[in-house]
């Protein structure tokens, strides 16, 4: 009965966004404005947890809600519309970082870079969990900062489904749409990122 | 492996197998980490661009207030258009094809009556020509008779009658010629009767036409029709003089002549500083016989006497006409120019003289008075001057001319010859010739290659046009190869490029190809790849150019000559040999690369005298002023100077030509000065640059 409701509310739901997105696709930007509050905390979300920090994310977010208006006309309702935007948000990201490489920014620090700075620690010593005792950090707030960075230490391509399917809760058939990788790829790089962030997470996760 | 079998076998992929605790923990982490909160500027910073991108797109709109239109309209808005541009193109042809239809189509009478004035052209042609008048009297006149008619003269009676009152009263003035008294004594005094008789028969025309129509109701066609019949009293009146000056030979004092030369005043002017376009037009050349003499270019004591037709500048003022005379009679003709130009024009224009109805303010001439009047009243001419002698500086100016000429022939012919040694090859023959248009000296240069050198140094001349400046001042020549602009092609040089091409030591690029035979300069591609030559590239503009201190007039276009003129001038070349031709092909010749250079003609022939190589010569002359001799082989109709070749190949070479012929190449090259400024050297001290 529960579950009933929820599909009549969804089926409301989804009824209402395609009138907003016909009014938006029309030129209405108070519509594309309600389009952005509900998704900008998504969107923005997954730019973070891709990029690692809040201006690049933020830039992206705006990038992606800007490509949104602009192309709206293309979208055709075939899928969902946030699947439509995730697919925006991975292509705005995966602009930056191509665009960031060839400005020779490379997000990529040595570790075993010398630092002369005595004040600022050496980036393997920053990196270096400084709280010996992984329980109480599990139990805290900053064991999330933790799975944050070592998210950030992935591949690209296996952040990206990492965030898809775990932390925004994707299937499988909306992360190949919205990465545009056939099904079977999907299934094997979320197997590989999982089993390489395990890794990565191999102490924490003990003595959790 | 199995890791990826365990993916795809289970039902949701990747879990396959259960989870182990430390996997389920990291999803629940992962599950469990909070959604970001997106910063509000950022939805805000979007609606503001969204939101002034749309008041930009809409302010353009609303500007021009564009009207809709229905749409079946919209559709065959295009239709329309399309009709309308075909009913636009219908009525214009139309048009036309009305126009051109009445010179199409001439009736029998009309025909008829066309022939009558071209009859009576050709008399009055034939009676001029009897008294020394070229034929242009009789072009005139037909141009009159026929040419004109086409204006849609059906259409306009009173025309039609001008223009045979003007047949008949041009055939009167040709009579009114033939008597005057053409001895010596009475040349002037005919000279100006004729002159009254044609102004009187102008006025009777005019007169005439008058009558028959009032000037207001002239059209413009017979307006055309008044000045044809002026233009053709003034040609009438022109002839005469000629007529005057050539058969009865008047004093020198009582002559009034020209030469054949550009127009004067505009066009003296636009000489002295036209620039020389950089490309040459296609060479053609005219192959002066060496025993005569050949034409000047542009100025100079030779020029006078070369006869040339007259070459009339559209920009020139209105000179009527520029008759051909000896001027051999006349070392220093007249002179004319305005007021502002004294200083210039009279250089130019000494070998000049014309019945001139340009704005001139001054003509010096020697004749009689009534001649003079006669010419002030025809021209509008302040003064007439009477001539004065060259002054020593001019002579000598005319001198050095000629001195440049023989420095550039010198010059450029050696310096030539250092490219083609470079390219393997030597010059053998070199010959003066004039080069239409504009009779430019030049000088053709013949050269023996081996073949394959040969197509290459067509390469370098043709495809890139060099101009080749030499510096021949140290002992190892350098050639400065500059391509010149050449529009139209994928590598168009903006500015001048030069390629230095150092000579190698000539023991170093010769090579024996085969034992006993003797050794052959290689090819530039292969000596330059085996480092035995050295080539540096330097670009420099024409201002580098002229400051470099080059010898005199070094600087030259050299082109290859058309095929008609390379055939030309190889079949002169041969008949000098005491040759006689077999037979004759089309082939067509490749480059080394394969690149085809363009159809060669062939001509195999039977030499005469005992040629040293063997029997056959054959030559090859064509598109690329290539001309190719060939020895060795058989002789397919010896002829009685054969049989010594044949014996000689026989009995002394005995195969070694045969297993390795040796095909020579003739290549003919027009070397012009080039348009870069010429020195001219007055003294051993002063220098003065002038255009070409």
């Amino acid at each position: 009965m529960v579950q009933t409701k929820q599909t009549v509310t969804a089926r409301v739901e989804s009824g209402d966004e395609q009138k907003i997105v016909e009014q938006a696709r029309d030129g209405d930007v108070n519509a594309f404005d309600i389009l952005i509050q509900r998704y900008q905390d998504q969107v923005y979300s997954v730019a973070y947890r891709l990029v690692g920090n809040e201006d690049d994310a933020a830039d992206v977010a705006q990038d992606v809600f800007l490509a949104c208006f602009r192309h709206l006309k293309d979208y055709r309702g075939e899928s969902k519309l946030s699947t439509w935007l995730y697919r925006i948000t991975i292509n705005t990201v995966k602009n930056l970082w191509s665009r960031q490489k060839r400005q020779g920014y490379d997000v990529t620090d040595s570790l075993d870079e010398d630092n002369n700075d005595p004040e600022t620690p050496a980036l393997v010593e920053s990196l270096a969990d400084p709280a010996p005792n992984p329980r109480s950090l599990a139990a805290g707030a900053e064991m999330g900062e933790i799975v944050e960075r070592k998210l950030l230490e992935l591949e690209p391509e296996f952040r990206e489904v990492i965030v898809l399917r775990f932390i925004e809760g994707l299937s499988y058939e909306e992360i190949a749409e919205a990465t545009k990788e056939p099904l079977g790829t999907v299934k094997s790089r979320i197997f590989r990122a999982r089993k390489a962030l395990k890794e990565r997470m191999k102490d924490y996760l003990q003595e959790v | 492996m199995s890791d990826e079998r365990n993916i795809f076998d289970g039902p949701n992929g990747d879990d396959g197998k259960e989870l182990t605790a430390e996997e389920r923990r990291l999803e629940a982490l992962l599950s469990e980490m909070p959604r970001r909160r997106c910063p509000s500027h950022v939805r805000e910073n979007v609606l503001a661009a969204l939101r002034r991108q749309m008041e930009e797109e809409t302010k353009p709109a609303e500007a021009p207030k564009a009207k809709v239109i229905a749409f079946p309209f919209r559709r065959r808005v295009f239709r329309i258009l399309e009709v309308a541009a075909i009913l636009v193109v219908a009525a214009v042809g139309l048009r036309v094809y009305l126009n051109v239809r009445p010179r199409a189509q001439i009736a029998p009478t009309e025909l008829a009556s066309r022939a009558e004035p071209a009859r009576k052209a050709g008399e009055v042609a034939g009676a001029g020509e009897k008294h020394g008048l070229p034929s242009r009297f009789g072009r005139a006149e037909e141009e009159i008779g026929t040419g004109r008619r086409a204006e849609g003269n059906e259409k306009r009676p009173h025309a039609k009658a001008t223009e045979d009152r003007v047949s008949e009263k041009a055939a009167d003035l040709a009579k009114a010629a033939t008597p005057v008294p053409l001895s010596a004594p009475d040349a002037t005094k005919g000279l100006d009767t004729y002159v009254e008789v044609a102004d009187k028969a102008a006025k009777e025309v005019r007169e005439l036409d008058e009558k028959v129509t009032p000037k207001k109701a002239l059209e413009k066609g017979a307006e055309v029709e008044a000045d044809l019949l002026k233009q053709a009293v003034a040609d009438v009146h022109r002839q005469a003089v000629t007529v005057t000056k050539s058969q009865a030979a008047p004093p020198e004092s009582e002559s009034v002549v020209a030469s054949p030369a550009r127009p004067l005043a505009g066009p003296a002017r636009s000489l002295a500083t036209r620039p020389v376009p950089s490309i040459a037009p296609p060479v053609k050349a005219e192959v002066v016989p060496a025993a005569q003499p050949a034409a000047p270019v542009r100025s100079g004591p030779l020029a006078a006497s070369a006869p040339a037709p007259s070459v009339a500048a559209p920009s020139a003022p209105s000179i009527s006409a520029v008759v051909p005379v000896e001027a051999a009679a006349e070392p220093f003709t007249p002179k004319a120019g305005k007021a502002e130009a004294e200083g210039q024009v009279p250089a130019l224009v000494a070998e000049d003289l014309y019945f001139l109805q340009g704005d001139l303010d001054w003509i010096e001439i020697e004749s009689s008075a009534p001649v003079q009047q006669q010419i002030l009243a025809r021209n509008k001419i302040d003064e007439i001057r009477v001539p004065v002698e060259p002054t020593p500086a001019q002579v000598a100016q005319l001198a050095d001319r000629e001195t440049t000429w023989t420095q550039f022939v010198q010059t450029s012919v050696a310096s030539f010859s250092e490219l083609v040694n470079s390219f393997g090859g030597a010059i053998t023959h070199t010959q003066e010739v004039v080069v239409m248009p504009g009779q430019r000296r030049a000088i053709v240069v013949e050269c023996n290659f081996r073949d394959t050198n040969g197509n290459a140094l067509i390469n370098a001349v043709n495809q890139k046009r060099m101009v080749a400046v030499s510096n021949i001042e140290t002992q190892r020549a350098k050639l400065l190869l500059l391509p010149a602009k050449e529009a139209g092609s994928a590598g168009q040089v903006t500015s001048r490029g030069g390629v230095v091409f150092q000579s190698a030591p000539e023991d170093a690029r010769q090579r024996q190809f085969a034992p006993g035979a003797p050794p052959q300069l290689d090819n530039l591609q292969r000596a330059r790849s085996r480092g035995q030559y050295q080539v540096s590239v330097q670009r420099m503009n024409e201002e580098d150019l002229a400051q470099r201190r080059l010898p005199a007039v070094s600087n030259f276009f050299a082109q290859t000559l058309p095929p008609s003129q390379t055939e030309l001038y190889a079949n002169q070349r041969a008949a000098k040999k005491s040759q006689f031709f077999v037979q004759q092909s089309l082939e067509q010749r490749r480059d080394v690369a394969g690149q085809r250079l363009g159809y060669a003609y062939t001509t195999q022939t039977t030499t005469n005298a005992p040629a040293p190589g063997g029997l056959e010569v054959s030559r090859w002359g064509g598109y690329a002023g290539t001309s190719n001799e060939q020895r060795g082989g058989t002789a397919t109709t010896p002829g009685e100077g054969a049989t010594s070749g044949r014996a000689a190949v026989t009995g002394t070479i005995a195969g070694q030509q045969a297993a390795f012929p040796v095909a020579e190449t003739q290549l003919y090259f027009v070397l012009e000065p080039d348009q870069l400024p010429m020195q001219v050297i007055h003294s051993a001290t002063q220098v003065e640059s002038v255009a070409r």
